[in-house]
């Protein structure tokens, strides 16, 4: 990775280390509940395997570059 | 047409300790615009490694609304801008996959357009995967339906094709950190 991109990260992470949280504001934790992946992922089950059916395409990807 | 320059972005205004958030300005004709960018788990908990993110300016409810269009002087460097802050959040979250959501089709175009036009760029840092709604067929060549009757749609995620078109848009886009 070039420098530069390395140092545009590296301060991102030195923002983020230097921050305090506003006073008053709070951050939902989670995303919105109206994202489709979760609309087909009923149970731990079907959540199992899309999660093997994502590392098995992330080795894949890996693999054909 | 989006080109992603990583070296390119606009200088971050407030990151999260826990980097699920950054926001910038981004430079419109009448000024600038607060844009938001924000990393959050998906909401049930079942796929703990799996990121949403989203961004855009913030609505009247302090939330982002990334429905409204932002005529931004810059779209390439605020999407390099995203990206790059995607970048910073998987290289701490090393086994994490962020994801973009497709559902709206104008999105789904931009995200789609960005992951072939920028395919060199890109590949330098992530795996890029594509995600598409299968139903199975049953033995009894029913289809596999849900509780209320309604065909199950279940999400099957694949390496990018990058030979596929724009009218054959994923439902869903992702991206993971290459190993070192």
């Amino acid at each position: 990775m070039k420098q530069s991109i390395q140092d545009k990260i590296e301060l991102i992470k030195q923002l983020a280390k230097t921050n305090h949280s506003l006073s008053g504001v709070s951050y939902p934790q989670v995303s919105n509940s109206n994202d489709s992946l979760l609309q087909g992922i009923r149970n731990k089950e079907d959540a199992n395997l899309f999660m093997a059916e994502l590392d098995a395409a992330i080795k894949v990807s890996q693999s054909n570059r | 047409m989006i080109l992603i320059n990583l070296e390119d972005i606009y200088a971050p205004i407030d990151v999260a300790e826990d980097l699920s958030f950054m926001t910038f300005d981004s430079p419109i004709p009448t000024g600038t615009q607060l844009i938001k960018i924000k990393i959050t788990p998906l909401e049930d908990g079942l796929l703990p490694n799996v990121y949403n993110l989203c961004f855009g300016p913030l609505g009247p409810d302090g939330e982002i609304d990334d429905a409204v269009s932002v005529p931004h002087n810059d779209k390439n460097k605020v999407f390099s801008t995203i990206i790059l802050f995607a970048l910073t959040f998987l290289q701490t979250n090393k086994n994490f996959t962020i994801g973009l959501d497709g559902s709206n089709e104008v999105r789904a175009y931009l995200y789609h357009r960005m992951f072939i036009t920028n395919r060199k760029h890109l590949g330098e840092f992530f795996v890029s995967l594509g995600v598409d709604w299968y139903v199975r067929l049953l033995r009894n060549f029913e289809i596999e339906k849900n509780e209320d009757g309604s065909a199950f749609f279940k999400p099957k995620p694949e390496p990018f094709d990058y030979n596929r078109s724009t009218r054959d848009l994923y439902r869903y886009y992702m991206f993971h950190l290459l190993p070192e």
